[in-house]
Protein backbone atom coordinates (compact mmCIF):
# COMPACT_ATOMS: atom_id res chain seq x y z
CA UNK A 1 0.00 0.00 0.00
CA UNK A 2 1.30 3.29 -1.04
CA UNK A 3 1.03 5.91 1.44
CA UNK A 4 -0.55 9.11 0.26
CA UNK A 5 0.90 12.52 2.19
CA UNK A 6 -2.30 13.20 3.91
CA UNK A 7 -4.55 11.07 5.74
CA UNK A 8 -7.46 12.45 7.33
CA UNK A 9 -9.22 10.82 9.73
CA UNK A 10 -13.03 11.20 10.12
CA UNK A 11 -16.08 8.69 11.95
CA UNK A 12 -18.95 9.79 14.49
CA UNK A 13 -17.64 12.02 17.60
CA UNK A 14 -16.09 9.33 20.20
CA UNK A 15 -15.24 6.68 17.74
CA UNK A 16 -11.26 6.97 18.58
CA UNK A 17 -10.35 9.08 16.14
CA UNK A 18 -8.08 11.36 18.47
CA UNK A 19 -6.36 8.58 20.17
CA UNK A 20 -5.88 7.20 16.63
CA UNK A 21 -4.14 10.30 14.99
CA UNK A 22 -1.77 10.85 17.68
CA UNK A 23 -0.76 7.20 17.75
CA UNK A 24 -0.18 7.58 13.46
CA UNK A 25 1.04 10.31 14.43
CA UNK A 26 4.29 8.77 16.89
CA UNK A 27 4.41 5.52 14.63
CA UNK A 28 5.16 8.02 11.35
CA UNK A 29 7.39 10.42 12.65
CA UNK A 30 9.48 7.69 13.32
CA UNK A 31 9.90 7.20 9.29
CA UNK A 32 9.26 10.93 8.09
CA UNK A 33 8.47 14.45 9.05
CA UNK A 34 5.10 14.37 10.18
CA UNK A 35 2.47 17.09 11.21
CA UNK A 36 -1.04 16.52 12.86
CA UNK A 37 -3.62 18.51 12.14
CA UNK A 38 -6.40 18.99 14.71
CA UNK A 39 -9.39 20.36 12.65
CA UNK A 40 -11.82 19.66 15.74
CA UNK A 41 -14.28 22.49 15.81
CA UNK A 42 -16.67 20.20 17.24
CA UNK A 43 -15.74 19.35 20.43
CA UNK A 44 -13.37 21.32 23.02
CA UNK A 45 -12.74 18.25 25.55
CA UNK A 46 -9.85 15.38 25.26
CA UNK A 47 -8.60 16.39 22.01
CA UNK A 48 -5.06 16.52 20.46
CA UNK A 49 -3.88 19.51 21.54
CA UNK A 50 -3.54 17.77 24.76
CA UNK A 51 -1.30 15.23 24.13
CA UNK A 52 1.05 18.17 22.17
CA UNK A 53 3.47 18.36 24.90
CA UNK A 54 4.38 14.42 24.16
CA UNK A 55 3.97 14.80 20.62
CA UNK A 56 6.34 17.43 20.02
CA UNK A 57 8.66 16.00 22.17
CA UNK A 58 8.75 13.42 19.67
CA UNK A 59 9.51 16.22 16.86
CA UNK A 60 5.80 15.74 15.81
CA UNK A 61 4.54 19.41 14.67
CA UNK A 62 0.94 19.83 16.00
CA UNK A 63 -1.35 22.53 14.52
CA UNK A 64 -5.00 23.39 16.04
CA UNK A 65 -7.36 26.63 15.24
CA UNK A 66 -6.31 28.74 17.21
CA UNK A 67 -8.41 29.35 20.45
CA UNK A 68 -9.01 25.20 20.50
CA UNK A 69 -9.16 24.68 24.08
CA UNK A 70 -8.44 27.66 25.18
CA UNK A 71 -11.66 29.50 26.75
CA UNK A 72 -13.37 30.45 23.87
CA UNK A 73 -15.92 27.35 22.09
CA UNK A 74 -15.45 29.44 18.11
CA UNK A 75 -12.11 27.94 16.49
CA UNK A 76 -10.96 29.99 13.64
CA UNK A 77 -8.95 28.49 10.85
CA UNK A 78 -5.88 30.51 10.43
CA UNK A 79 -3.22 31.22 7.23
CA UNK A 80 -0.61 28.66 9.27
CA UNK A 81 -3.06 25.41 8.49
CA UNK A 82 -3.91 26.39 4.86
CA UNK A 83 0.40 26.13 4.92
CA UNK A 84 0.38 22.72 6.34
CA UNK A 85 -1.89 21.78 3.06
CA UNK A 86 0.51 23.78 1.00
CA UNK A 87 3.32 22.56 1.50
CA UNK A 88 4.37 19.14 -0.14
CA UNK A 89 6.63 16.90 2.17
CA UNK A 90 6.20 15.32 5.42
CA UNK A 91 3.18 13.23 6.37
CA UNK A 92 0.23 15.62 7.32
CA UNK A 93 -2.18 13.72 9.42
CA UNK A 94 -5.73 15.51 9.87
CA UNK A 95 -7.65 15.01 12.79
CA UNK A 96 -11.51 15.73 11.85
CA UNK A 97 -14.28 16.53 14.40
CA UNK A 98 -16.89 13.99 15.06
CA UNK A 99 -20.24 13.29 12.06
CA UNK A 100 -20.71 14.93 9.04
CA UNK A 101 -20.78 18.47 10.78
CA UNK A 102 -17.46 18.16 12.49
CA UNK A 103 -16.51 16.73 8.50
CA UNK A 104 -17.44 19.61 6.80
CA UNK A 105 -14.67 22.07 7.60
CA UNK A 106 -12.95 19.92 4.82
CA UNK A 107 -14.66 21.51 2.24
CA UNK A 108 -12.63 24.67 2.78
CA UNK A 109 -9.06 22.37 1.80
CA UNK A 110 -10.44 20.44 -0.66
CA UNK A 111 -8.65 22.04 -3.38
CA UNK A 112 -5.00 21.25 -1.87
CA UNK A 113 -6.55 18.09 -0.72
CA UNK A 114 -7.71 16.45 -4.04
CA UNK A 115 -4.70 18.13 -5.70
CA UNK A 116 -2.14 16.06 -2.93
CA UNK A 117 -3.18 12.69 -2.80
CA UNK A 118 -5.28 11.85 -0.02
CA UNK A 119 -6.29 8.99 2.27
CA UNK A 120 -9.56 9.41 3.98
CA UNK A 121 -10.56 6.90 7.22
CA UNK A 122 -13.42 6.43 8.88
CA UNK A 123 -13.09 5.18 12.19
CA UNK A 124 -15.27 3.03 13.32
CA UNK A 125 -16.39 1.60 17.10
CA UNK A 126 -19.69 -0.37 17.52
CA UNK A 127 -19.86 -0.31 20.59
CA UNK A 128 -20.94 3.40 19.60
CA UNK A 129 -24.37 4.92 18.95
CA UNK A 130 -25.20 5.28 15.51
CA UNK A 131 -22.42 2.57 14.27
CA UNK A 132 -24.20 -0.39 15.78
CA UNK A 133 -23.93 -2.58 12.52
CA UNK A 134 -22.69 -2.88 9.52
CA UNK A 135 -26.13 -0.96 7.51
CA UNK A 136 -25.26 2.28 10.27
CA UNK A 137 -21.60 2.36 9.72
CA UNK A 138 -22.66 2.90 5.45
CA UNK A 139 -25.26 5.70 6.29
CA UNK A 140 -22.24 7.53 8.47
CA UNK A 141 -19.59 7.19 5.74
CA UNK A 142 -22.06 8.61 2.87
CA UNK A 143 -23.05 11.54 5.64
CA UNK A 144 -19.41 12.04 5.95
CA UNK A 145 -18.83 11.76 2.08
CA UNK A 146 -21.36 13.89 1.14
CA UNK A 147 -20.51 17.02 3.83
CA UNK A 148 -16.55 16.72 2.72
CA UNK A 149 -16.91 16.37 -1.01
CA UNK A 150 -14.04 13.95 -0.37
CA UNK A 151 -14.26 10.00 -0.63
CA UNK A 152 -13.69 7.62 2.58
CA UNK A 153 -10.93 5.26 1.01
CA UNK A 154 -10.52 3.04 4.38
CA UNK A 155 -12.26 1.68 7.50
CA UNK A 156 -10.99 1.20 10.78
CA UNK A 157 -12.38 -0.94 13.44
CA UNK A 158 -11.27 0.56 16.59
CA UNK A 159 -14.42 -1.38 18.46
CA UNK A 160 -13.74 -1.48 22.36
CA UNK A 161 -15.25 -0.85 25.33
CA UNK A 162 -12.91 0.91 27.61
CA UNK A 163 -11.84 -1.90 30.09
CA UNK A 164 -14.37 -4.29 29.44
CA UNK A 165 -13.34 -5.10 25.66
CA UNK A 166 -13.09 -8.46 25.22
CA UNK A 167 -11.26 -9.99 21.72
CA UNK A 168 -14.89 -11.32 21.01
CA UNK A 169 -16.17 -7.71 21.15
CA UNK A 170 -13.31 -6.84 18.15
CA UNK A 171 -13.53 -9.68 16.24
CA UNK A 172 -17.70 -8.81 16.09
CA UNK A 173 -16.49 -5.01 15.25
CA UNK A 174 -14.40 -6.33 12.35
CA UNK A 175 -16.92 -8.25 10.95
CA UNK A 176 -19.40 -5.25 10.45
CA UNK A 177 -17.04 -3.30 9.54
CA UNK A 178 -15.99 -5.44 6.74
CA UNK A 179 -19.32 -5.69 5.60
CA UNK A 180 -20.10 -2.28 5.74
CA UNK A 181 -16.76 -1.60 3.47
CA UNK A 182 -17.94 -4.40 1.12
CA UNK A 183 -21.49 -2.69 0.76
CA UNK A 184 -18.84 0.49 -0.46
CA UNK A 185 -17.19 -1.33 -2.39
CA UNK A 186 -13.70 -0.29 -0.69
CA UNK A 187 -10.04 -1.86 -2.40
CA UNK A 188 -8.70 -1.57 0.80
CA UNK A 189 -8.46 -4.22 3.65
CA UNK A 190 -10.51 -3.64 6.79
CA UNK A 191 -8.15 -1.80 9.63
CA UNK A 192 -7.64 -2.78 13.31
CA UNK A 193 -6.64 -0.09 15.92
CA UNK A 194 -6.39 -2.18 19.50
CA UNK A 195 -4.85 -2.24 22.89
CA UNK A 196 -2.74 -5.26 22.84
CA UNK A 197 -4.57 -7.69 24.95
CA UNK A 198 -7.59 -7.61 22.42
CA UNK A 199 -5.57 -8.29 19.42
CA UNK A 200 -7.30 -11.40 17.40
CA UNK A 201 -3.96 -13.80 17.23
CA UNK A 202 -6.37 -14.33 13.57
CA UNK A 203 -5.45 -10.64 12.43
CA UNK A 204 -2.73 -10.06 9.50
CA UNK A 205 0.10 -7.87 11.59
CA UNK A 206 0.03 -5.58 8.55
CA UNK A 207 -3.57 -4.56 9.41
CA UNK A 208 -2.83 -3.96 13.11
CA UNK A 209 -2.31 -0.42 14.59
CA UNK A 210 -1.84 -1.17 18.19
CA UNK A 211 -2.63 1.53 20.59
CA UNK A 212 -1.72 3.04 23.91
CA UNK A 213 -4.34 5.78 25.12
CA UNK A 214 -2.59 9.19 25.51
CA UNK A 215 -5.80 11.13 26.64
CA UNK A 216 -6.89 10.30 30.54
CA UNK A 217 -9.04 11.47 32.79
CA UNK A 218 -8.07 13.35 36.06
CA UNK A 219 -8.49 10.20 37.57
CA UNK A 220 -6.63 8.31 35.72
CA UNK A 221 -3.62 10.55 35.76
CA UNK A 222 -1.57 10.59 39.05
CA UNK A 223 0.08 13.18 41.02
CA UNK A 224 -0.19 14.73 37.90
CA UNK B 1 -29.21 -5.73 26.87
CA UNK B 2 -25.81 -5.13 26.27
CA UNK B 3 -23.13 -2.58 27.65
CA UNK B 4 -22.75 0.59 25.12
CA UNK B 5 -19.96 2.73 24.99
CA UNK B 6 -21.51 6.49 25.47
CA UNK B 7 -20.43 9.81 26.51
CA UNK B 8 -22.01 11.26 29.74
CA UNK B 9 -24.51 13.44 28.02
CA UNK B 10 -25.53 10.76 25.27
CA UNK B 11 -25.89 8.25 28.37
CA UNK B 12 -28.62 11.15 30.00
CA UNK B 13 -30.36 11.61 26.80
CA UNK B 14 -30.69 8.10 25.45
CA UNK B 15 -31.78 7.31 29.26
CA UNK B 16 -34.48 10.22 28.82
CA UNK B 17 -35.60 8.27 26.07
CA UNK B 18 -35.96 5.26 27.15
CA UNK B 19 -37.74 6.96 30.34
CA UNK B 20 -40.50 8.15 28.26
CA UNK B 21 -39.42 12.13 27.37
CA UNK B 22 -41.57 12.89 25.08
CA UNK B 23 -40.18 16.43 24.17
CA UNK B 24 -37.10 17.80 24.04
CA UNK B 25 -36.84 21.77 24.45
CA UNK B 26 -33.31 23.37 24.58
CA UNK B 27 -31.09 25.48 23.38
CA UNK B 28 -26.95 24.67 22.53
CA UNK B 29 -23.91 25.46 24.62
CA UNK B 30 -20.59 24.05 25.55
CA UNK B 31 -20.35 21.22 26.96
CA UNK B 32 -23.68 19.74 26.97
CA UNK B 33 -24.49 19.83 23.04
CA UNK B 34 -24.34 16.07 22.48
CA UNK B 35 -27.76 15.98 24.95
CA UNK B 36 -29.13 17.68 21.91
CA UNK B 37 -27.90 16.60 19.24
CA UNK B 38 -28.47 13.04 20.45
CA UNK B 39 -32.03 14.40 20.70
CA UNK B 40 -32.24 15.52 17.42
CA UNK B 41 -31.04 12.60 15.95
CA UNK B 42 -33.21 10.00 17.93
CA UNK B 43 -36.44 11.75 18.50
CA UNK B 44 -37.83 12.15 14.47
CA UNK B 45 -36.88 8.59 14.14
CA UNK B 46 -39.64 7.39 17.10
CA UNK B 47 -42.24 10.10 16.18
CA UNK B 48 -41.14 12.20 19.18
CA UNK B 49 -40.62 16.15 19.55
CA UNK B 50 -37.21 17.99 19.33
CA UNK B 51 -36.92 21.41 19.27
CA UNK B 52 -34.48 23.78 19.05
CA UNK B 53 -35.97 27.04 21.27
CA UNK B 54 -35.07 30.72 20.22
CA UNK B 55 -33.79 30.48 23.54
CA UNK B 56 -33.09 29.08 26.91
CA UNK B 57 -35.88 31.26 27.70
CA UNK B 58 -37.86 29.66 25.72
CA UNK B 59 -36.89 26.75 25.81
CA UNK B 60 -37.86 26.52 29.68
CA UNK B 61 -41.56 27.88 28.60
CA UNK B 62 -41.89 25.27 26.44
CA UNK B 63 -41.10 22.81 29.27
CA UNK B 64 -43.47 24.52 31.21
CA UNK B 65 -45.94 24.33 28.89
CA UNK B 66 -45.84 20.32 27.53
CA UNK B 67 -45.12 19.70 31.15
CA UNK B 68 -48.33 21.15 31.84
CA UNK B 69 -50.47 18.29 29.80
CA UNK B 70 -48.70 15.60 32.22
CA UNK B 71 -46.09 14.65 29.04
CA UNK B 72 -42.40 14.00 30.03
CA UNK B 73 -40.23 16.38 29.13
CA UNK B 74 -36.57 17.49 29.60
CA UNK B 75 -34.14 20.43 29.01
CA UNK B 76 -30.91 21.15 29.01
CA UNK B 77 -27.83 23.25 29.34
CA UNK B 78 -24.88 24.77 30.91
CA UNK B 79 -24.34 27.15 33.57
CA UNK B 80 -25.26 30.89 31.86
CA UNK B 81 -28.04 29.04 29.90
CA UNK B 82 -28.98 27.79 33.44
CA UNK B 83 -29.62 30.92 34.90
CA UNK B 84 -31.73 32.34 31.80
CA UNK B 85 -33.95 29.12 32.58
CA UNK B 86 -33.97 30.19 36.38
CA UNK B 87 -37.51 32.54 35.97
CA UNK B 88 -39.22 29.15 33.81
CA UNK B 89 -37.92 27.12 36.74
CA UNK B 90 -39.66 29.18 39.79
CA UNK B 91 -42.86 28.68 37.66
CA UNK B 92 -42.74 25.27 37.33
CA UNK B 93 -41.94 24.55 40.88
CA UNK B 94 -45.07 27.23 41.72
CA UNK B 95 -47.10 25.39 39.56
CA UNK B 96 -46.15 21.88 41.07
CA UNK B 97 -45.32 20.57 37.24
CA UNK B 98 -42.62 17.31 37.30
CA UNK B 99 -39.84 18.14 34.14
CA UNK B 100 -35.73 16.95 34.42
CA UNK B 101 -33.51 20.09 33.87
CA UNK B 102 -29.82 19.19 32.61
CA UNK B 103 -27.30 20.75 34.01
CA UNK B 104 -23.42 20.57 33.05
CA UNK B 105 -21.97 22.77 34.59
CA UNK B 106 -18.73 24.84 33.28
CA UNK B 107 -16.59 27.80 34.60
CA UNK B 108 -18.68 31.37 35.89
CA UNK B 109 -19.30 33.80 36.81
CA UNK B 110 -20.64 35.74 33.26
CA UNK B 111 -20.09 33.79 30.63
CA UNK B 112 -16.99 31.70 32.35
CA UNK B 113 -15.51 29.29 30.45
CA UNK B 114 -16.25 26.03 28.69
CA UNK B 115 -14.38 23.86 31.02
CA UNK B 116 -15.80 21.88 33.90
CA UNK B 117 -17.06 23.49 37.07
CA UNK B 118 -18.92 22.56 40.01
CA UNK B 119 -19.96 26.57 40.90
CA UNK B 120 -23.62 26.35 40.35
CA UNK B 121 -24.11 24.31 43.56
CA UNK B 122 -25.81 27.24 45.71
CA UNK B 123 -28.17 28.20 42.48
CA UNK B 124 -29.10 23.98 42.20
CA UNK B 125 -30.00 23.73 45.62
CA UNK B 126 -30.74 26.99 47.55
CA UNK B 127 -33.51 27.96 44.89
CA UNK B 128 -31.97 30.04 41.95
CA UNK B 129 -35.31 31.38 41.12
CA UNK B 130 -37.59 33.61 43.20
CA UNK B 131 -39.71 32.32 45.77
CA UNK B 132 -39.68 29.26 48.03
CA UNK B 133 -38.88 26.18 46.55
CA UNK B 134 -36.20 23.22 45.38
CA UNK B 135 -35.25 21.11 43.46
CA UNK B 136 -34.58 17.37 43.95
CA UNK B 137 -31.08 17.73 42.53
CA UNK B 138 -29.12 14.16 41.12
CA UNK B 139 -25.26 14.74 41.37
CA UNK B 140 -24.15 11.65 39.18
CA UNK B 141 -20.54 10.46 39.24
CA UNK B 142 -19.90 8.24 36.51
CA UNK B 143 -21.86 7.09 33.04
CA UNK B 144 -24.19 4.38 34.36
CA UNK B 145 -25.39 6.59 37.50
CA UNK B 146 -26.18 9.70 34.52
CA UNK B 147 -28.43 6.82 32.95
CA UNK B 148 -30.08 5.60 36.01
CA UNK B 149 -30.53 8.73 37.65
CA UNK B 150 -31.56 10.29 35.04
CA UNK B 151 -34.65 7.78 34.68
CA UNK B 152 -35.08 8.06 38.26
CA UNK B 153 -35.21 12.08 37.91
CA UNK B 154 -38.41 11.29 35.96
CA UNK B 155 -40.09 8.80 38.28
CA UNK B 156 -39.09 10.99 41.27
CA UNK B 157 -40.52 14.52 39.23
CA UNK B 158 -43.58 12.88 38.74
CA UNK B 159 -44.29 11.27 42.11
CA UNK B 160 -43.42 14.64 43.75
CA UNK B 161 -44.83 16.95 40.83
CA UNK B 162 -41.91 18.83 41.45
CA UNK B 163 -39.50 19.19 39.25
CA UNK B 164 -35.80 17.46 39.11
CA UNK B 165 -32.55 18.15 37.93
CA UNK B 166 -29.26 16.14 36.74
CA UNK B 167 -26.38 18.32 37.98
CA UNK B 168 -23.20 17.15 36.34
CA UNK B 169 -20.03 18.80 34.58
CA UNK B 170 -17.96 19.40 31.53
CA UNK B 171 -16.09 15.99 32.72
CA UNK B 172 -18.86 13.61 33.42
CA UNK B 173 -20.68 15.03 30.34
CA UNK B 174 -17.72 14.38 28.06
CA UNK B 175 -16.11 11.61 29.08
CA UNK B 176 -16.79 8.27 27.74
CA UNK B 177 -17.60 4.98 29.86
CA UNK B 178 -19.65 1.61 28.72
CA UNK B 179 -23.06 1.64 30.02
CA UNK B 180 -26.06 -0.64 31.14
CA UNK B 181 -29.24 0.57 29.95
CA UNK B 182 -31.53 -1.88 31.43
CA UNK B 183 -30.18 -1.78 34.76
CA UNK B 184 -33.11 0.05 35.84
CA UNK B 185 -36.57 -0.52 37.12
CA UNK B 186 -39.14 2.44 36.73
CA UNK B 187 -41.45 3.17 39.62
CA UNK B 188 -45.74 2.62 39.21
CA UNK B 189 -46.94 5.44 37.07
CA UNK B 190 -47.63 8.33 39.19
CA UNK B 191 -51.23 9.76 39.65
CA UNK B 192 -51.37 12.51 36.46
CA UNK B 193 -55.27 13.23 36.72
CA UNK B 194 -54.10 16.91 37.33
CA UNK B 195 -52.87 17.07 34.09
CA UNK B 196 -54.42 19.70 31.54
CA UNK B 197 -55.29 17.51 28.30
CA UNK B 198 -58.54 18.99 27.77
CA UNK B 199 -61.61 19.10 29.05
CA UNK B 200 -65.63 17.84 28.03
CA UNK B 201 -67.21 18.93 30.69
CA UNK B 202 -67.64 15.97 32.16
CA UNK B 203 -64.93 16.55 34.89
CA UNK B 204 -63.51 19.44 37.10
CA UNK B 205 -61.38 21.56 35.00
CA UNK B 206 -57.44 20.76 35.76
CA UNK B 207 -55.60 24.34 36.24
CA UNK B 208 -52.25 25.11 36.15
CA UNK B 209 -51.37 28.64 38.25
CA UNK B 210 -49.15 30.11 40.02
CA UNK B 211 -50.53 33.00 40.82
CA UNK B 212 -52.45 33.43 44.05
CA UNK B 213 -54.12 36.76 44.91
CA UNK B 214 -55.06 35.62 48.40
CA UNK B 215 -51.91 35.60 50.51
CA UNK B 216 -53.29 32.43 52.83
CA UNK B 217 -53.80 30.50 50.02
CA UNK B 218 -50.38 31.11 48.80
CA UNK B 219 -48.97 30.16 52.52
CA UNK B 220 -51.35 27.20 52.32
CA UNK B 221 -50.06 26.21 48.88
CA UNK B 222 -46.28 26.62 49.56
CA UNK B 223 -46.56 24.99 53.17
CA UNK B 224 -47.94 21.94 51.30
CA UNK B 225 -45.34 21.87 48.96
CA UNK B 226 -43.23 22.22 51.74
CA UNK B 227 -44.49 18.96 53.38
CA UNK B 228 -44.22 17.17 50.22
CA UNK B 229 -40.28 18.24 50.41
CA UNK B 230 -40.13 17.03 53.90
CA UNK B 231 -41.28 13.21 52.50
CA UNK B 232 -38.77 13.60 49.61
CA UNK B 233 -35.65 13.98 51.97
CA UNK B 234 -37.17 11.30 54.04
CA UNK B 235 -37.55 9.04 51.49
CA UNK B 236 -35.17 9.73 48.20
CA UNK B 237 -31.61 11.08 49.84
CA UNK B 238 -29.02 9.33 48.28
CA UNK B 239 -25.67 9.39 49.37
CA UNK B 240 -22.32 7.15 49.07
CA UNK B 241 -20.22 5.90 51.97
CA UNK B 242 -16.64 4.73 51.27
CA UNK B 243 -14.16 3.52 53.04
CA UNK B 244 -15.82 5.81 56.31
CA UNK B 245 -15.27 2.67 58.97
CA UNK B 246 -12.55 3.74 61.71
CA UNK B 247 -11.64 6.91 58.67
CA UNK B 248 -9.85 9.88 60.43
CA UNK B 249 -10.63 11.98 58.02
CA UNK B 250 -13.94 12.39 55.80
CA UNK B 251 -13.81 14.06 52.88
CA UNK B 252 -16.75 15.37 51.26
CA UNK B 253 -17.19 15.71 47.57
CA UNK B 254 -19.83 14.93 44.57
CA UNK B 255 -19.30 13.68 41.07
CA UNK B 256 -15.80 13.99 38.99
CA UNK B 257 -14.43 15.38 42.37
CA UNK B 258 -15.80 12.30 44.22
CA UNK B 259 -13.74 10.34 41.94
CA UNK B 260 -10.37 11.93 42.21
CA UNK B 261 -10.92 11.56 45.49
CA UNK B 262 -11.51 7.74 45.41
CA UNK B 263 -8.49 7.72 43.32
CA UNK B 264 -6.63 8.98 46.20
CA UNK B 265 -8.09 7.02 48.40
CA UNK B 266 -6.84 4.09 46.68
CA UNK B 267 -3.24 5.57 46.76
CA UNK B 268 -3.37 6.79 50.25
CA UNK B 269 -4.11 2.68 51.07
CA UNK B 270 -0.97 1.27 49.40
CA UNK B 271 1.59 3.33 51.75
CA UNK B 272 1.88 2.42 54.88
CA UNK B 273 1.75 5.05 58.10
CA UNK B 274 -1.14 6.95 55.95
CA UNK B 275 -4.01 8.52 57.30
CA UNK B 276 -7.05 6.54 57.13
CA UNK B 277 -9.13 8.32 54.87
CA UNK B 278 -13.23 7.98 54.02
CA UNK B 279 -15.84 9.37 51.54
CA UNK B 280 -18.73 10.70 51.91
CA UNK B 281 -20.22 11.38 48.35
CA UNK B 282 -23.85 13.56 48.36
CA UNK B 283 -25.54 11.26 45.22
CA UNK B 284 -28.43 13.91 46.07
CA UNK B 285 -27.36 17.23 46.43
CA UNK B 286 -31.23 18.36 47.55
CA UNK B 287 -32.25 16.60 49.80
CA UNK B 288 -28.52 16.58 51.14
CA UNK B 289 -27.43 13.74 52.74
CA UNK B 290 -27.47 15.60 56.62
CA UNK B 291 -27.45 13.09 58.81
CA UNK B 292 -25.08 11.17 57.34
CA UNK B 293 -22.40 13.61 57.98
CA UNK B 294 -24.15 13.33 61.54
CA UNK B 295 -23.82 10.56 61.88
CA UNK B 296 -19.89 10.34 60.78
CA UNK B 297 -19.31 13.43 63.02
CA UNK B 298 -20.40 11.68 66.07
CA UNK B 299 -17.58 8.56 65.50
CA UNK B 300 -14.55 8.59 67.62
CA UNK B 301 -12.34 8.16 65.48
CA UNK B 302 -12.87 10.86 62.98
CA UNK B 303 -10.88 13.74 63.42
CA UNK B 304 -11.98 16.28 60.53
CA UNK B 305 -13.79 16.57 57.62
CA UNK B 306 -12.37 17.92 54.38
CA UNK B 307 -15.17 19.44 51.64
CA UNK B 308 -12.67 19.49 48.07
CA UNK B 309 -15.10 20.91 45.16
CA UNK B 310 -14.89 22.27 41.67
CA UNK B 311 -15.80 25.81 43.17
CA UNK B 312 -14.68 28.63 45.82
CA UNK B 313 -16.59 26.20 48.25
CA UNK B 314 -20.49 26.03 47.97
CA UNK B 315 -21.63 22.36 49.18
CA UNK B 316 -18.93 23.09 52.49
CA UNK B 317 -21.45 25.42 53.97
CA UNK B 318 -24.01 22.21 53.75
CA UNK B 319 -21.31 20.27 55.58
CA UNK B 320 -20.43 22.11 57.90
CA UNK B 321 -24.01 22.80 58.98
CA UNK B 322 -24.87 19.29 59.12
CA UNK B 323 -21.36 18.55 61.23
CA UNK B 324 -22.51 21.65 63.33
CA UNK B 325 -19.13 21.96 64.73
CA UNK B 326 -18.65 18.46 66.28
CA UNK B 327 -15.48 18.31 64.52
CA UNK B 328 -13.68 20.87 62.16
CA UNK B 329 -14.74 20.99 58.54
CA UNK B 330 -11.99 22.52 56.26
CA UNK B 331 -12.37 22.99 52.28
CA UNK B 332 -10.19 22.42 49.26
CA UNK B 333 -10.95 23.61 46.04
CA UNK B 334 -9.97 24.48 42.52
CA UNK B 335 -12.30 27.09 40.36
CA UNK B 336 -12.74 28.57 36.62
CA UNK B 337 -12.43 25.52 34.87
CA UNK B 338 -9.60 23.54 37.14
CA UNK B 339 -9.90 20.10 38.14
CA UNK B 340 -8.00 19.32 41.30
CA UNK B 341 -5.56 16.85 40.89
CA UNK B 342 -5.21 13.60 43.16
CA UNK B 343 -1.46 14.81 43.98
CA UNK B 344 -3.25 18.35 45.17
CA UNK B 345 -5.69 16.56 47.36
CA UNK B 346 -3.30 13.86 48.79
CA UNK B 347 -1.22 17.10 49.82
CA UNK B 348 -4.33 18.25 51.10
CA UNK B 349 -4.84 15.75 53.38
CA UNK B 350 -1.52 15.11 54.60
CA UNK B 351 -0.88 18.30 55.83
CA UNK B 352 -3.91 18.39 58.01
CA UNK B 353 -2.72 15.35 59.32
CA UNK B 354 0.44 17.01 60.24
CA UNK B 355 -1.65 19.38 62.45
CA UNK B 356 -1.24 21.83 59.71
CA UNK B 357 -4.81 23.82 60.79
CA UNK B 358 -5.20 26.40 58.80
Amino acid sequence: MKEKRITILTGHFGSGKTELSIRMALNSCQQQKTILLDLDVVNPFFRTNEAKEVLEKRGVQVLAPRFATSQLDIPALTPELDGAFARKDGHLIVDVGGDEDGARVLGRYRRQILEQGYSMWAVVNLMRPFTRNHQEIVEMVREIEAATGLVVTDLINNTHLCSETTVELVLQGQRETEAAALALGLETPVRLAAMRPWIPASMDPQLVIEMDPVLKTPWDMESR
Amino acid sequence: MAKILMKGNEAIAEAAIQAGCQAFFGYPITPQNEIPAYFAKKMPKIGRTFLQAESEVAAINMIYGAAATGTRVMTSSSSPGVSLKQEGISYIAGSRLPCVIVNIMRGGPGLGGIQPSQSDYFQATKGGGHGDYHLVVFAPATLQEMADLTKLAFDVAEEYRVPAMILGDGILGQMMEPVEFSDYTPRPKADMSWAATGNDGSKPRSVINSLYMEPSELESMTRDLFATYGIIAERETLVEEYHCEGAEIIVAAYGTVARVVKSVIAQLDKEEGAPKVGLIRPITLWPFPAETFAKAAAQDSVQSFLTVEMSMGQMVEDVQLAVNGAKPVRFFGRTGGMVPTAKEIKDEILSICKGGAR
